[in-house]
């Protein structure tokens, strides 16, 4: 990167740090008073937070196996999103000390009035959660690392470039199934057992598109960002791969419509008390206002904007409908999550605001020490072979 | 011609206009005394099994539907087993036509026509499944909401009234996109038409097609279209059909994961269909050099890909069984591994799990017998995938006063092997008569080839 790039991102490093620490330190103290509303809202930003990095698996798993050059353009802030997963594996630490007041199924209380709870004690107890937590880790920052020190040798070594770049080709096909098992039992294991009794086949696959779209959106406006002073950047992101890019946006928009009314449609036409309560809470105020919301704001709205070819070729158009994508992703990790804790009077807690901000800016300052210490566009893949020549002159 | 030499393009380079309309028309232009043997031979297999099934729906409408094997609690058996296999098979057909269209990928071309035949022959065939299992199939236009005299109104909440809308939305949109593709190229058989009753014949069909510049723009516009029409067909379809069993309560069919899952179920079976069709295709017209080892080597990936998520599937299934901890969810799971039927669940993962593994590698996917053989058994295992989800389900599902078992019939079997003579008989003619490449696309491939150099042709 040049100078007056790094210049301009790390001043939003040192910002989002500032905000991360301050938001970690104000939330502590909330810690002391209302302990359990502390550990709500720790494991919805944390949520929300690790899924931004690891929503960078499909995403660069997809441009090996399949991309053109728009996958050597967006490769270097997934692998920087997906670096910071370490840090977010220390950050895992007080979900495990504070699970007590997160996860029903540890109190024997409940499990003796809810014998299907009770029946599946195998899999959901202390112990199992911390080792299959332990494990997720680690196969997750395995992935990252083998991505991104494969990605820096190829940066080094111009000759081997196309063997490296097959060999994190083929790599990816494993990485996926990997991927979509561990998330599927990740999100069951963090998000689902909130409500010990109720279950659904696709919330595995909901997670996952959450992580998706949040993922993509965050590496656009990244893009559009960084190409107001890179020059590089600037010409490889074309008003076509631009176009490509929000396509992609719209069509994981899509699927995560279509995930959501497939599981609407079954659980309400099923409506039995084992899983209709999940729609029970959310077909009545206030979270009613929020699943209309989401409905005609997130979805509908969003879409209508997105299907304009004019929006998605333009930067600050594209950008702000990202943006947009962003936030109605977190409002919906928000309605996913907060209904199961069953909060009494206002849902909203000054503390969902703190934790938000405090992993949020730790998070996005890690992000950027990661997308610094590389060069920022993989310059050898041979993707852009003849594109970064020709675009430099022309 | 030299002798030929399997490829992993797109086409094998060197072709000229005039020599692909020869390659493509040669076949439909022949005389029809001069129609290879093994096409009579083919059509005098087909037609006795269409016969069979003609037979077979002649049986059932004088005697009813007490024909078939269905019982209480089996109300729903191999009528709607063999419905929903036919109806995945279209898939591959949408998803090749339309989605590699918006893709752009070059692959489609070559086997597109064909892969839209094969939709539009298989929604034939599964199409009728429902309405002859409705009892009184002759006033199967009563699912219609039309105004009417005897107060008859669908229930729109049945999700049987969604397959009337999804199947028939899916059979006029895939004969459209079929039709209007075959236009230009029935335009050329026109032109190249030696007698006159060929010449008339190809002239009705394409309507009066000039090829103008300004009928050359429209029909892009048209063809565009029609694939962002379909688009969202391949989704819907088939998630509709999975509908028909998740909002009933029923334990093993009631997962939340069933629509998607249906959906890389239909594309997985489908691709098998495309390989099972393409490979004697491209072997008995000599279309080596245009179906090329890049189309079949591909279907072999979208065959792997979607097969992983169809096991994706399965095992989600038996988890989730498993862990909503509800005796009957967990019971049903349990027979289904290791009850009476669980034959059909092991044979089902041999099939469908362990068969599609040697297409991690290269050489099996480039080997035309392995991959036919696959294909054969991964089309044997989307079957029995239906069965053990329809059936094995109903057999055991709340109050073991009220289990039963099942038993096909003859008629069962009968109607089923019948819809191949029908599905068969229609793919014969249809590459007898029609151009089963299409032409005019393969031409605009061959332009793009010529003037872009030699260079590999992936994306």
């Amino acid at each position: 990167m040049n100078s007056a790039s790094i210049s301009s991102i790390n001043r939003i490093q040192l910002i989002a740090l500032i905000i991360g620490i301050v938001g970690l330190l104000a939330a502590a103290l909330g810690a002391f008073n209302d302990t359990t509303s502390f550990m709500q809202a720790y494991l919805l930003a944390y949520l929300f937070w690790i899924g931004l990095s690891l929503g960078g698996f499909p995403l660069l798993l997809t441009q090996h196996i399949a991309g053109g050059s728009w996958g050597a353009t967006i490769r270097r802030p997934l692998e920087a999103a997906m670096m910071v997963l370490p840090v977010m594996a220390l950050l895992f630490v007080p979900i495990v000390l504070g699970m007590s007041h997160l996860y029903p199924w540890l109190s024997s209380d409940y499990l003796a009035i809810h014998p299907t709870v009770a029946a599946k004690a195998e899999y959901l107890n202390q112990t199992w959660f911390i080792i299959r937590a332990i494990i997720y880790f680690v196969l997750w920052i395995l992935g990252a690392w083998f991505f991104v020190k494969t990605g820096s040798q190829q940066d080094s070594d111009k000759k081997n470039a196309k063997k490296l770049q097959l060999r994190m080709g083929k790599s990816s096909v494993p990485w996926f199934i990997i991927y979509f098992v561990t998330m599927t039992l990740a999100s069951v294991d963090w998000g689902m057992s909130i409500t010990p009794v109720w279950y659904s086949g696709i919330y595995g696959t909901m997670f996952i598109t959450i992580q998706t779209i949040s993922t993509l959106s965050l590496v656009i406006i990244s893009l559009i960002y960084i190409a107001k002073t890179e020059g590089l950047i600037d010409k490889l992101l074309t008003t076509k791969r631009l176009q490509d890019l929000g396509n992609f946006l719209m069509a994981y928009i899509i699927f995560w419509a279509y995930v959501n009314f497939a599981q609407l449609i079954i659980i309400w036409s099923n409506n039995i008390t084992e899983t209709n309560t999940w729609y029970l809470v959310r077909f009545e105020e206030p979270w009613r206002s929020v699943s209309l919301f989401l409905l005609f704001f997130g979805f509908f709205a969003t879409l209508a904007i997105l299907i304009s070819r004019w929006v998605k070729r333009k930067r600050s158009a594209l950008g702000i409908v990202s943006i947009w994508a962003f936030f109605v992703q977190l409002l919906f990790t928000f309605y996913v999550i907060i209904p199961a804790f069953e909060r009494i009077g206002f849902v909203f807690h000054w503390l969902d605001l703190a934790l938000f901000l405090g992993i949020g800016g730790i998070w996005v300052a890690s992000y950027i020490f990661q997308l610094k210490s590389r060069p920022i566009v993989p310059i050898n893949d041979p993707r852009l072979e003849g594109i970064i020549e020709v675009e430099n002159h022309g | 011609m030299a002798k030929f030499k399997e490829t992993t393009r797109v086409i094998v380079p060197g072709q000229t206009y005039a020599g692909i309309d020869d390659v493509i028309a040669e076949p439909i232009e022949r005389d029809l005394f001069k129609t290879p043997r093994w096409w009579w031979i083919a059509l005098s297999i087909a037609l006795p099994i269409a016969g069979l099934w003609v037979f077979s729906v002649f049986w059932l409408i004088t005697h009813g539907i007490g024909i078939f094997g269905n019982n209480q609690p089996v109300a729903w058996a191999y009528p709607i087993v063999n419905f929903v296999w036919w109806i995945g098979i279209g898939h591959a057909g949408t998803l090749i036509s339309a989605v590699l269209l918006l893709f752009r990928q070059q692959w489609r071309t070559s086997i597109n026509r064909a892969a839209e035949a094969m939709t539009l022959f298989a929604v034939v065939n599964a199409g009728l499944y429902p309405i002859l299992h409705l009892g009184r199939p002759w006033v199967f236009y009563w699912l219609f909401p039309y105004p009417n005299t005897q107060g008859l109104w669908p229930q729109f909440r049945s999700p049987l009234d969604w397959d009337l809308f999804a199947i028939g939305t899916y059979a006029s949109v895939s004969a459209l996109f079929w039709y209007i593709g075959l236009i230009p190229d029935f335009a050329s058989l026109r032109d190249r038409a030696k007698g006159s009753f060929m010449q008339w014949f190809y002239g009705l069909l394409s309507l009066g097609w000039t090829g103008s510049a300004k009928a050359w723009q429209r029909y892009g516009r048209a063809y565009l279209i029609l694939g962002a029409v379909s688009f969202p067909l391949v989704l819907s379809v088939h998630s509709t059909i999975a509908l028909d069993f998740s909002v009933a309560q029923l334990p093993g069919w009631n997962n939340t994961i069933l629509p998607p899952y249906f959906v890389a179920g239909a594309v997985f079976a489908g691709f098998a269909f495309v390989l099972i069709l393409m490979i004697p295709l491209r072997k008995a017209y000599g279309l080596k050099h245009v179906i090329t080892m890049n189309h079949l080597e591909n279907s072999a990936k979208m065959m792997l890909a979607t097969g992983m998520i169809v096991l994706y599937g399965y095992a989600l299934e038996l988890f989730m069984g498993w862990y909503s901890g509800v005796e009957f969810e967990r019971y049903t799971y349990w027979s289904r591994v290791f009850g009476d039927h669980g034959w059909a669940f092991w044979l089902l993962i041999f099939f469908n799990g362990l068969m599609i593994q040697p297409l991690w590698f290269k050489s099996v996917r480039t080997n035309t017998k392995w991959l036919f053989f696959i294909a054969v058994m991964v089309s044997i295992g989307m079957w029995l995938e239906r069965f053990v989800i329809v059936i094995v389900s109903l057999t055991t599902d709340f109050m073991p006063s009220s289990w039963g078992d099942f038993h096909a019939t003859f008629w069962d079997r009968s109607l089923y092997f019948g819809t191949f003579g029908v599905f068969f008989t229609l793919w014969l003619l249809f590459i007898r008569l029609f151009p089963a490449i299409a032409s005019s696309e393969m031409k605009e491939l061959v332009h793009h080839d010529n003037s872009h150099g030699h260079s590999e042709v992936h994306s």
